[in-house]
């Protein structure tokens, strides 16, 4: 951020006149970077105010020194020869700005503020859609899609798939680091190729090579971020040996400081590595990512004909996978950019918040526009004389130039605040804004905001120059004399689009505040109250009957805390994984005739049901004496039953899974497992003994009257399991509302834009209401010399605004229909307008007018008509 | 010109002044004595040091004195010292500020564990 502060430092010394800028110009702007450098490690804030304090020191300066200019220039030649050389109508502007310092720092603040939003989201935007990922060629580098796929997948199209050259591989794993005590860390294992595609290099160290992963080689290599965190930057980590889910592993490297992990392929690991042979059963998880990079030449519909053959291979040979019951192909692993695949649902979100954010800087720049409007009103007089002394197009030209310097002012500002807000939106990262800590303020977003400063400057100081130079001088003396009739038409105009705008904003974000709620309260299929959730790793180098017997044991002792009622455990329990993910294992069911081929499957203990509230609606739960071979017992919802037996009974009915013999035990009412804005899925469960140990970490739920501390369940854990790991302990309820963590982020800054709009607008409506009260002075004092009361006269300064508001507010909501369906784009279901939201909208709206026009009302009814006629 | 002619100096001039009696020193000295001094008590930003040079230059007060950095960074090329004048001045106003404070404390107004007298 340093560069940029010193690179609009260094713009705004081009304020100041030639001879300072010659002089000391070079060594203030070094001077300037030095002391941002030398408080590099102070607060966000110290270093805020001291870049401010420097931007303002040199606005001051300028004016200071144009000043010195001017007077030297006077009693030099005595006179005015230097008022009509260019370099003094910028003095005249500079002087005449610093003599309005309240409205010039109210435009200055305006702009800032709208260009800051504007330049924020348009940073946000312009690094997670727009900008190229940081890969060598990644315009090429396409994602196989449709879920996450197998490692025999990958081994087939790496054989058979030409176009795509090379094909890697990863998937995140958690791993088990033993150091002083056992701790859970973020793992990704990688095929070989990988390093090469990303164009990966090392800080210190080398990467793993090819053959190294080819072969299995226990070697790893450590990300910058846990290099720094974990092991506090020791340079002596490479070579050491890592004790990792029980094997030793050499760490031969440190990643780059500037190597982003590709998340789709490594989520945010820890340690990236290669498989092992502990992996057997992972592999055939559907859990690995898959890219590659296109051929040249080769196009992306080659690489979709080419995966689509694989897929119908596959067809042949494992058809319950590929196939649904009417025999069509369901799996034909479409390729996606690699981009798009990142980018993925932020898109539309994002483009609902650069939407809002252009508002708001419409708003803004609205303001600006009535504020300098109220200026040249109140410079009438002064310009009229100046008119009339033959400065004529001057004053345009100064009027101009004026607004020119306002708005670069205000781009200063609004890159400060929009530094503030991208700082801001990296602290709130819901998490799945995909490569929010890369986004910063380039020199085009920046140069982009110097644009938008440039229009908007030119856009408020247009109206006042067309204004001064279509009217006659005579008229302009008499105008400011106070008798003429100006219609308030333009500030009036402005108020309205203003209040359209802001209710646009508005009642898109009390739209979406609304469905949030709704999605808060909807009804999940359990109930999340007085539940709690441990993530415990049962033993991840431990056999798979260790695993059962010891979440068995886990269960037993939790059960015996004082106020637990229940307990239970699933490999994921719902909410816990949120934000359009899934995870984990799916697969076909067979009965008789009927083939559903792609279900979820849930591995649960016994009593999970009961300790997560899901309500059984036939049959019965899993217990301890369930049999772990053989005919397998397994729960069913309600959508996997519907679609096996219709209406038929399930219970005691048998089912093929795969090349497992199943028996429905019960059924219950789905849920909500995926997060509270996603839909109930078909799906069953079967018993972690039997069916679920290949998986080591479990969410275990506890019901009960009191929370239990985490302190008691580590020890109950330790107990009876001295190897099993506890990460992180928490309620249901807060699963539930972190799964809505992305929905209420973008709300949260929809809601701040709308609420900002709204101020400003209503300021604007309080300016021009104001300025129409000093204006009409003369009529008033006339009106109520002759005997209209005064609360009469306030009621009509009350109407007027309501009005003006009303008009705007219609405009807005009309505007609203039309782009109603993208706040679904934010939060799901909501693409109505809710006559309650519009209620409160109204009541809002309306207790805003009142507020701003109050002082403007007492105004008119405290006119002293004696006063007002005698013109004090 | 006399000393007692540019009186009172405002407080950012006196500061640089008061740092600079102690010999020559370039902007970033300049910058950190200050702030050594007063801390954030006076703002003193990078263009505002610098106006404020250009004009006790132009008054005589401070004149550039022979290089420390002739090959620093830009912030460190140039030294600024007092000219004889400008020791004048600063002593002038010392002494105005001295005698201010004397009818201060005859007031009972200053602290005397607090004036660091």
């Amino acid at each position: 951020m340093t560069r940029l502060a010193v690179w609009v430092y260094r713009a705004l010394l081009w304020l100041a006149p030639s001879d300072f800028r010659r002089e000391h110009g070079e060594e203030a702007a070094a001077l300037f970077r030095r002391s941002l450098a030398e408080g590099r490690a102070r607060r966000v804030a110290w270093r805020a105010v001291r870049v401010a304090r420097g931007w303002w020191g040199v606005v001051q300066v300028a004016a200071a020194e144009w000043a010195d200019v001017l007077r030297d220039h006077r009693t030099r030649d005595g006179g005015w020869g230097v008022v009509r050389s260019t370099s003094s109508a910028a003095a005249q502007a500079v002087r005449s700005i610093v003599r309005a310092p309240a409205i010039s720092l109210g435009v200055v603040a305006l702009l800032g503020l709208g260009i800051g939003a504007t330049t924020t989201v348009l940073s946000v935007v312009d690094g997670v859609l727009l900008r190229p990922l940081p890969y060598p060629e990644a315009d090429r580098l396409l994602m196989v899609d449709q879920g996450a796929h197998s490692w025999p997948d990958f081994l087939d199209w790496r054989e058979h798939v030409s176009v795509l050259e090379p094909l890697v591989a990863g998937s995140g794993f958690s791993l088990t680091l033993a150091a002083d005590v056992l701790q859970d860390i973020e793992g990704a294992r990688v095929s070989a190729g990988f390093f090469g595609l990303f164009g990966a290099t090392a800080a210190i160290g080398r990467l793993p090579t090819d053959a190294e992963l080819e072969t299995m080689a226990p070697v790893a290599v450590v990300s910058h971020a846990a290099w720094e965190r974990r092991w506090g930057s020791d340079p002596g980590l490479v070579g050491r040996s890592l004790t990792l889910n029980g094997s030793p592993i050499e760490v031969v490297g440190v990643l780059a400081a500037d190597f982003v992990q590709p998340r789709p392929l490594t989520g945010s690991a820890d340690v990236l590595l290669a498989l092992d042979e502990s992996m057997e059963l992972a592999l055939h998880d559907r859990s690995w990512t898959v890219v590659g990079r296109l051929r040249p030449g080769a196009s992306i519909d080659q690489a979709r004909a080419e995966l689509r053959e694989r897929a119908e291979a596959g067809a042949l040979a494992v058809p319950e996978v590929y196939l649904d019951q009417r025999g069509e192909l369901v799996r034909t692993f479409p390729p996606v950019s690699l981009q798009e695949a990142i980018a993925g649902d932020a898109r539309a979100p994002l483009i609902v918040l650069l939407v809002g954010a252009s508002l708001l800087m419409l708003v803004a720049v609205g303001n600006a526009t009535s504020l300098m409007l109220a200026r040249a009103a109140a410079r009438r007089g002064e310009l009229a004389i100046r008119r009339t002394l033959g400065a004529g197009r001057a004053l345009a030209g100064q009027l101009l130039l004026e607004s020119l310097i306002l708005s670069l002012a205000g781009a200063a500002v609004g890159l400060g605040v929009a530094v503030g807000g991208l700082e801001l939106i990296q602290a709130f990262d819901p998490g799945d804004i995909p490569r929010v800590d890369a986004i910063r303020i380039d020199v085009r977003v920046a140069g982009l905001a110097a644009l938008l400063a440039l229009i908007a400057g030119l856009g408020a100081g247009l109206v006042p120059a067309i204004r001064s130079g279509q009217v006659g001088p005579a008229t302009m003396l008499r105008r400011a004399a106070g008798r003429g009739r100006t219609a308030g038409a333009a500030g009036r105009g402005l108020v309205v689009a203003e209040a359209a705008l802001a209710s646009l904003l508005l009642v898109g974000s009390m739209t979406v505040v609304h469905g949030l709620r709704d999605l808060l309260q909807s009804d999940p299929g359990f109930s999340p109250e007085a539940r709690w959730t441990a993530s415990i790793n049962v033993g991840r180098d431990a056999s798979e009957a260790d695993r059962a017997a010891t979440a068995e044991r886990i269960r037993d002792r939790l059960a015996t805390l004082s106020g637990v009622r229940a307990v239970g455990a699933g490999v994921t329990v719902p909410f816990q994984i949120s934000g359009g993910s899934r995870c984990c294992w799916w697969g076909s069911l067979t009965f008789e005739e009927q083939h559903i081929p792609e279900l979820w499957v849930h591995p649960v203990t016994p009593g999970y049901f009961s300790a997560v509230g899901i309500p059984l609606q036939a049959g019965r739960e899993f217990t301890p004496d369930d049999p772990t071979e053989g005919v397998i017992p397994v729960v069913l919802n309600h959508l996997a039953r519907a679609a096996l037996f219709g209406d038929g009974d399930a219970v005691g009915r048998s089912l093929q899974f795969e090349n497992q013999e199943l028996v429905v035990a019960g059924v219950i009412q789905g849920v909500q497992h995926w997060g509270a804005d996603q839909d109930i899925e078909a799906a069953f469960y079967v018993p972690y003994d039997a069916m679920g140990a290949w998986a080591s970490g479990l969410t275990f739920v506890l019901h009960g009257a009191v929370a239990p501390q985490r302190g008691e369940i580590v020890r109950a854990v330790s107990e009876v399991a001295p190897g099993a790991i506890v990460s992180e302990v928490g309620t249901m309820e807060s699963l539930m509302a972190d799964s809505l963590a992305r929905q209420r982020f973008y709300t949260m800054i929809l809601s701040v834009f709308a609420l900002v709009a709204l101020i400003l607008a209503m300021a604007g409506l309080g300016g021009t209401l104001l300025y129409d009260a000093r204006r009409r002075r003369h009529e008033l004092g006339v009106r109520m010399a002759l005997g209209a009361p005064a609360a009469q006269m306030a009621r009509s300064v009350l109407r007027a605004a309501l009005t003006t508001v009303a008009l705007g507010a219609a405009l807005g909501l009309i505007a609203y229909l039309p782009l109603r369906r993208f706040t679904e784009s934010v939060v799901p279901g909501v693409d109505t307008i809710d006559p309650a939201a519009l209620a409160v909208f109204a009541l809002l709206l309306t207790g805003s007018v009142l507020v701003a026009s109050w002082i403007p009302a007492r105004l008119v009814a405290a006119t002293d008509p004696m006063r007002a006629l005698r013109g004090e | 010109m006399n000393a007692t002619d540019r009186l009172p100096l405002s407080p950012r001039d006196f500061l640089i002044l008061l740092v600079l009696a102690d010999g020559p020193l370039h902007g970033w000295g300049i910058l950190k004595a200050v702030e050594d001094r007063v801390g954030d008590e006076v703002a003193l930003d990078p263009a505002n040091l610098y106006r404020s040079i250009k004009r006790l230059r132009r008054d005589g007060i401070v004149e550039e004195a022979a290089a420390s950095h002739p090959d620093g960074p830009a912030e460190q090329r140039r030294d600024f010292g007092l000219t004889d004048f400008g020791r004048a001045v600063v002593r002038a106003e010392a002494a105005r500020l001295a005698r201010l404070t004397a009818v201060a404390r005859a007031a009972d107004l200053v602290d005397p564990l607090d004036s660091g007298a």
